[in-house]
């Protein structure tokens, strides 16, 4: 094992241990907030493994996560499925049915594929509403579904865990060389086409990969809500705060993607009191704008340089 | 069934005209801005607070909308699309930001419930059994001259042809003399002009709220992906779907 | 044609709108054979490497690889049959070391093999010497290389692929004459190794020594075929390509 990786394994330790302790020393208000950046972190990652890596920007991930919540919401109220058999059916039904869906657009490039993503995203939306409302709910979704477990800190440690094994499955998976040929798509696709690889073939793997952390997320969540409304799940404020949880931390990388999110929903609950309601994505929006434009590498890469410049100049005095 | 064919069939012009504007970025800069939607909606809310609340004049409005629309494009231009240059993932990353931004604006600015707009032109006109507003007649009566306008604009005029040019090819025209980043700045402004024109005609239509950002900026998504090429093609690919499609939103959209 | 062509171009067509790039195109090189492509710019030959390497498809003819059509195949799989190219502009994994981006040439089509073996540090070493690229570049960033070690990288992905056919588009534009010396002897040396080579230079003197036979092309045509000297004094080469005088 090479010295970089005992480091980052520490790092990783030390992460977990303090998340762990966490419901010891904050409230359950605060937990509750924290779980949503635990879910916000999950469709981040799932969103960078595919369009951070890959460059294809999908704006169709509420789609996915939609396809996951709603199978397994619909399994277990409508049809009484237990969920430890809901839940991985609605995975399965979010890689295979978004792969299904998504096969076409990944053979579009950049902007096109973009566009197509977003199509999805208000068909799904449209359709929801449209087709079998005694299913999906109609405009209202459902409510009272089952949860999983009760309580803010149970809540807490489930959404944590889920998360945390999320996060190092992907970053053990982009350590090798299949996560260097998704970055190398990112920067050259030719090049790689060139090199000998199917790019079609990586794409599909990168976006199966997606899809099935989008379902596991959006089904989980769904369970942890114990309810489903299409217009919070479809909204461009949704997809607006995973998009730029993943960019604001540094896309690319799995740390990027957990920093972003907890940083994001830590900021929209501060600015609660101020701005009660959606105003606050005027802040929100602005600083997402300003650090992207000023910093595309991302919060992450930020704070490591600061503290390199910190001690640099520490050590110059001393 | 009279009643929607002709409704659709009018409206069928505005809606082309905002794909068009959508579609006019798009060929000339390769990128998708997300943000259009968002353009609308101010069109829209400046007629709201300048005519309907406070009184001015509809021409003068329709006027400032346009001019402000310009204003705030050419700004946008400079300040995100201009830095990010060569970059299309980010410039739409952050046309999307900018949307989110500029709907959050709007909701600080106005709250978040709807505003009724009242018509432009107001009378109707019956025709069999169908009803047809003076407004929705307007609406398409303008947008068509519009379109004429933008039509005579690119094929005509030395900077219509220009932005051709660079829709076409980027370094093609580079080097028959033409400065791209000039060519996609005047688009840029002249995109608000359209999307404010056609947030004004347009919002009696439909009252005016802030959700309409998401779903303008989906619909601008389906007419710019249509009619993707080249925006003269634009808006004849754009034109049929979006007849159909404002049946189908007649039909079924009740938001 | 003759049963050893390692490739054959048989009467390949590709129009760009009005433009015909390739007219009726028909050749071939052998195993081992290394052809050398000249012509003014416009010609048609680096469209025809985009052909040969599936990144155009041409209108009509076919395109065989070791006597096989190779017409349907998309790029990387002619790639996985053994042909490779370089392009005139080098284009890089910007964001990788020199060693990461020959990994990627290294790289099996194999998803689980991408993800249950880790890359080989030796070979990637191993190929960046064998271009002349010196250790102290291995782990830098392609941005900071030179315009020749930029080329030597491009050819270090290429041969990664383990090709044995490669096509090199313009490998001498700008560089130094020791540099071009050094690339040279690297194709002298995979000439001997049994390699093929399909070469487009302008720089004539460079290329002489490098090739068995020339073909010259103006306005995707050929218009002379045989060893270099001869293709040099045609009088249609004369004309087109090397002006009046």
């Amino acid at each position: 094992m090479t010295n970089p990786t005992k480091k980052y394994l520490l790092l990783w330790a030390i992460f977990i241990a303090v998340m762990l302790l966490l419901p010891e020393f904050v409230s359950k208000g605060t937990l509750r907030t924290i779980i949503f950046a635990n879910f916000l972190a999950i469709f981040a990652i799932s969103w960078d493994v595919l369009s951070g890596r890959t460059g294809y920007i999908s704006f169709g991930h509420p789609f996915l996560i939609g396809i996951g919540a709603y199978t397994s919401a619909i399994l277990s109220y409508r049809f009484d499925m237990p969920i430890e058999l809901s839940i991985p059916l609605a995975v399965l039904t979010t890689t295979i049915g978004g792969t299904l869906f998504f096969l076409p657009a990944l053979r579009l490039k950049g902007s096109y594929f973009a566009l197509v993503t977003l199509a999805f995203m208000e068909l799904m939306y449209q359709l929801v509403q449209v087709i079998r409302p005694d299913l999906t709910g109609g405009t209202r979704g459902m409510s009272g579904i089952e949860t999983i477990t009760r309580g803010a800190v149970n809540n807490y440690y489930l959404s944590f865990a889920l998360m945390v094994t999320i996060a190092i499955s992907m970053w053990l998976l982009m350590r090798t060389r299949f996560g260097s040929a998704l970055s190398a798509i990112g920067m050259n696709e030719e090049s790689v086409r060139g090199s000998g690889l199917s790019t079609t073939k990586l794409k599909l793997a990168a976006f199966m990969t997606s899809a099935f952390i989008a379902g596991l997320g959006g089904a989980f969540y769904v369970h942890y809500l114990g309810s489903i409304a299409p217009r919070a799940l479809f909204d461009i404020n949704f997809l607006f705060t995973i998009i730029v949880s993943a960019l604001i931390g540094g896309a690319a990388t799995i740390i990027g993607p957990m920093f972003g999110a907890l940083f994001l929903t830590i900021l929209l609950e501060a600015l609660r009191p101020i701005l009660p309601g959606v105003e606050r994505y005027l802040i929100y929006g602005s600083i997402a704008l300003i650090v992207y434009m000023f910093k595309p590498q991302g919060l992450v890469v930020l704070v490591l340089d600061t503290l390199d410049k910190l001690r640099s100049i520490i050590s110059s005095r001393s | 069934m009279l009643q929607i064919l002709i409704q659709g069939l009018l409206l069928s012009g505005l809606y082309a005209l905002i794909a068009v504007g959508f579609t006019l970025i798009f060929s000339v800069g390769r990128v998708l801005n997300l943000a259009y939607g968002a353009y609308l909606v101010i069109g829209g809310y400046v007629y709201f607070y300048f005519a309907q609340s406070l009184g001015l004049p509809k021409p003068l409005v329709m006027a400032m909308a346009v001019v402000c629309g310009c204003l705030v494009g050419v700004l946008k231009y400079r300040l995100i699309v201009k830095p990010l240059k060569g970059n299309h993932v980010a410039v739409e990353i952050s046309t999307l930001i900018l949307a989110v931004v500029i709907q959050a604006g709007i909701v600080l600015l106005f709250k978040d419930s709807p505003k009724i707009l009242h018509p432009i032109v107001s009378g109707v006109w019956r025709v069999g059994g169908a009803t047809i507003t003076f407004n929705i007649l307007t609406a398409a009566v303008s947008s068509w001259l519009i379109f004429g306008g933008l039509y005579l604009f690119v094929r005509k005029t030395h900077t219509g042809r220009a932005m051709e040019a660079v829709s076409m090819d980027t370094k093609g025209a580079v080097i028959s003399g033409i400065r791209p980043d000039r060519i996609n700045l005047i688009t840029w402004g002249y995109i608000w002009r359209l999307g404010c024109n056609c947030r004004g005609i347009f919002c009696e239509l439909y009252p005016a709220f802030p959700g309409y950002v998401g779903c303008a900026v989906n619909h601008c998504g389906c007419g710019g992906y249509r009619g993707w090429y080249r925006f003269d093609l634009g808006y004849l690919a754009g034109g049929p779907y979006y007849w159909i499609h404002g049946n189908y939103f007649n039909l079924f959209d009740r938001r | 044609m003759s049963d050893n062509a390692h490739l054959q171009l048989d009467h390949v067509v590709k129009h760009f709108g009005g433009l015909t790039a390739t007219n009726d195109l028909s050749f071939d090189v052998k195993h081992g054979e290394s052809l050398g492509l000249i012509g003014p710019n416009g010609a048609g030959k680096t469209t025809i490497f985009n052909l040969i390497m599936g990144e155009y498809r041409q209108d009509s003819g076919d395109i065989l690889y070791q006597n096989q059509s190779i017409t349907k195949l998309p790029t990387h799989a002619r790639i996985l049959k053994g042909v490779t190219r370089t392009y005139q502009v080098p284009r890089p994994f910007s964001e990788m070391s020199v060693l990461e981006n020959i990994q990627i040439g290294l790289m099996p089509n194999q998803l689980r093999e991408m993800i249950f073996q880790g890359p080989d540090r030796q070979k990637e070493e191993e190929i960046a010497r064998n271009v002349g690229l010196s250790e102290q570049d291995f782990n830098r960033p392609p941005t900071e290389l030179s315009i020749g070690d930029l080329r030597k990288l491009e050819l270090a992905r290429a041969l990664a692929t383990n090709p044995s056919l490669m096509l090199l588009d313009e490998v001498f534009a700008g560089l130094t004459l020791a540099e071009i010396a050094q690339i040279a002897e690297l194709i002298n040396k995979k000439r001997q190794e049994g390699m093929t080579f399909i070469i487009i230079s302008h720089d004539l003197r460079s290329l002489e020594p490098l090739i068995d036979r020339a073909i010259a092309m103006s306005f995707g045509s050929i218009v002379a075929q045989g060893t270099f000297s001869e293709v040099i004094s045609d009088q249609h080469v004369q004309k087109t390509y090397l002006g009046d005088s």
